[in-house]
């Protein structure tokens, strides 16, 4: 083949490229003309990068932490007797004799200097232990009912401690842990929007839709509630829970208690919203017609600002999940043995935690990652979902 | 049977209404928006009731469903009367929100909108909107059988296609067919009475004699009432049986349509009579009613009509006392002193 028909040949394929590519910019735009409501605020959110990004992101650690069993090396409980403070273990890719190669570590041996009371850690290089996927470990039940006897990653050798982010006081591995806390303190955001969701919609809904002295009633509750400063009050009804109850009870005392503040803000923008539909004509219909009162302020007035609750859901995740953080961090929210964020952030309330065993606070990372990006997709939905935002 | 109402054949009276009296009480004063309003709807019959805007024409028509706002709306005397079955219901006795309000509505009394473009939720299709109607107020319809009665609706008061457009959303319907979606809403459980609250205004003449016309079908198809309000005399001759002439919340005339359109009495509706051009006969300058309509909020006392009337009578007419309604002609009352004896 020569230059010039090789040269008309590229040509070709890029100029057909290019109009395959305006055809589908064209195909996708006039898609959009009739699009449904639902599909537009896809298509807004998928331009939102940062969003989408974000998005993927929580799915991801989400569906590590309902996985935790599987994904985390160790227990929660698993301790590695000689270990305790340990600083995380470095990896290695590099092998002695300058190859790339698997995964390693080196064998760490802890001798404590008599001098400064503190360990000291040797690495012995002639020892190795090559990090594998797929290891096989004792025989566990993944979420509780599937028997399962493989770890995604692990040595061969249990004994050997690999610590991602450290150890612990007490010898166990914090990455495992951290990803087991996630199931409390990335659901609790759930299940606390959830219940103000169902508050506000419920109070707000009634206050809107009936106005009078039920609207007064639910409104100056409302205020008091709103000027009640929000941690006193999570402190006071935590300290009030008893100590003898089960991890379960205490998770959803916890996740009421968040919720309290938590639905006031949506029962405002509820009523507002109400206040001005159930003037509308087809609210009046609706009731000629002879539905319910809570039919129509359920179905048909409420969905009229569905995506609006939803952002407003989104952005009120992250709240949910810091105020957890901070009560289980003061010690009044999630009790060990059970994990969250927070009950593994209290260690971190000793100084002398901070300046020797910094690791300890890698929790932070992902509580300040979850929220950034909670906000990030909350602001992506916003936009997405705003009917007037120009697409 | 009250002595100032159209003679009706008992067995056939639907809603009767005894002076009723819907007042709102604001802050600034009380809106006697309704003040003594009596009339008798019969099946198979068309009462229409005219007058202008503020006269208690659609607060009447709401009066009868309870959908007045409380506070500051409140029936405070009179009787409606709904015949059903052999038994009699005052409407007034029952509350608002009572589960047997709710079964009134829709389903012995329904009713159409002025505005067909927001009489419909935005949310939900057309279809879903009427069968759910069907499924509130019959309890052992199931999904697809009232999604079979939707369509038949749909297609009785003439939706083209009504298979494929009982899926589609209200902005998918144009006003006539909307319009047309909300008769069919409001005929799903087969009422005895519809009450039809400018059904037409919105529309454009072609649609609406089309309307007008389906209405007139239906009404021989199914022998309902209708209580038909407007302000379109036209309309309501076309239409109506019976005639009742509102004017600040007060009944002045009432008979049926030849009387009152042969023989006006009061003036008021005369004066209305002569602010509308004719088409057939010679060209005449339009004759308004003088004046402006007074506030609601302070009455003159006597005649509501007094300080616009043509044919005012001082000392007779401001007079603080009722004014009698008078039998002019045998099924014509009219509320004037210019027809008392006395």
């Amino acid at each position: 083949m020569n230059q010039t028909t090789a040269n008309s040949f590229f040509s070709r394929i890029t100029s057909n490229y290019i109009r395959w590519r305006e055809a589908r910019a064209q195909r996708l735009q006039e898609s959009l003309y009739y699009a449904s409501q639902r599909k537009l605020v896809w298509h807004a959110f998928k331009k939102h990068k940062l969003a989408r990004i974000s998005f993927v992101v929580l799915a991801m650690l989400y569906f590590v932490s309902i996985f935790a069993d599987f994904f985390a090396p160790f227990g929660t409980l698993e301790r590695f007797k000689d270990f305790n403070d340990t600083p995380p273990t470095s990896i290695h890719f590099i092998s002695a004799d300058g190859k790339l190669s698997r995964p390693y570590i080196y064998e760490t041996t802890r001798e404590l200097n008599t001098d400064t009371f503190k360990y000291e850690y040797s690495v012995n290089a002639s020892k190795t232990h090559t990090i594998r996927l797929f290891v096989k470990t004792e025989p566990y039940k993944l979420l509780a009912f599937i028997p399962m006897q493989h770890k995604l990653f692990g040595l061969e050798n249990r004994e050997v401690p690999l610590l991602l982010f450290g150890s612990d006081r007490l010898g166990r591995d914090v990455f495992s842990r951290i990803l087991f806390a996630g199931r409390i303190s990335l659901f609790i955001g759930f299940g606390g929007v959830l219940v103000a969701f169902i508050l506000g919609s419920i109070l707000g809904g009634i206050s809107g839709y009936y106005g009078g002295v039920v609207d007064e009633a639910i409104q100056r509750v409302i205020e008091v509630l709103i000027s009640v400063p929000n941690i006193p009050i999570w402190i006071a009804l935590s300290a009030a829970l008893p100590r003898d109850w089960g991890t379960i009870n205490i998770y959803l005392a916890i996740t009421l208690i968040l919720s309290i503040g938590g639905w006031t803000g949506l029962a405002r923008v509820v009523r507002g919203r109400i206040i001005s539909l159930r003037e509308e004509e087809f609210a009046l219909a609706a009731k000629a017609a002879g539905a319910s009162d809570r039919r129509i302020i359920f179905k048909h007035l409420l969905p009229a600002f569905s995506s609006y609750l939803i952002v407003h859901m989104t952005l009120a995740i992250p709240g949910m999940i810091l105020g957890e953080t901070a009560l289980s961090f003061l010690g009044l929210g999630i009790r060990p043995p059970a994990v969250s964020w927070g009950t593994l952030l209290q260690e971190t309330q000793d100084v002398n935690v901070l300046a020797n065993f910094p690791w300890m606070l890698t929790p932070t990372l992902f509580v300040v990652g979850a929220i950034l990006m909670f906000n990030f997709v909350g602001d992506g939905l916003r936009d997405a979902a705003d009917p007037y935002a120009s697409r | 049977m009250s002595k100032d109402n159209v003679n009706h054949n008992t067995e056939d009276i639907i809603l009767e209404i005894k002076n009723l009296k819907t007042h709102f009480m604001l802050d600034t004063g009380t809106i006697r928006a309704v003040d003594g309003v009596n009339f008798t709807i019969s099946r198979s019959k068309t009462l229409g009731v005219i007058g202008e805007s503020g006269c208690g024409k659609s607060v009447t028509a709401h009066s009868i469903l309870r959908l007045i706002p409380s506070p500051p709306g409140e029936i405070v005397e009179g009787e409606i009367l709904l015949h059903r079955d052999g038994e009699v219901i005052d409407v007034t006795t029952l509350k608002p929100t009572e589960k047997a309000m709710q079964n009134i509505r829709g389903n012995d009394i329904g009713m159409i909108f002025q505005e067909p473009m927001t009489s419909f939720g935005p949310l939900h299709t057309i279809g879903d909107q009427i069968t759910e109607t069907i499924l509130i107020h019959n309890k052992a319809a199931n999904k697809s059988e009232a999604r079979d009665q939707a369509i038949d609706l749909l297609r009785q008061v003439g939706i083209p296609n009504p298979e494929q457009r009982i899926d589609a959303y209200p902005h998918e319907f144009s006003g006539g067919m909307r319009q047309r979606a909300m008769i069919a809403m409001a005929l799903c459980c087969s009422p005895m009475l519809l009450i039809a609250d400018e059904p037409t205004t919105s529309l454009d003449v072609t649609i609406e004699a089309q309307i007008l016309e389906l209405l007139t079908d239906l009404q021989e198809q199914t022998g309902m009432a209708i209580m038909l309000i407007s302000h379109n005399l036209a309309v309501v001759s076309e239409m109506a049986d019976d005639i009742a002439v509102m004017y600040l919340g007060k009944r002045v005339e009432f008979g049926t349509t030849d009387a009152i359109f042969e023989n006006p009495l009061h003036p008021y509706t005369k004066g209305l009579w002569q602010s509308i051009p004719s088409v057939d006969g010679p060209l005449e300058k339009l004759v308004p009613i003088p004046g402006v309509v007074p506030s609601p909020r302070d009455l003159p006392p006597g005649c509501v009509f007094a300080s616009r009337c043509s044919e005012f009578m001082p000392g007779v007419c401001d007079q603080p006392q009722p004014v009698p309604i008078i039998e002019a002609e045998p099924d014509h009352f009219v509320a004037c002193y210019l027809y008392s004896n006395e």
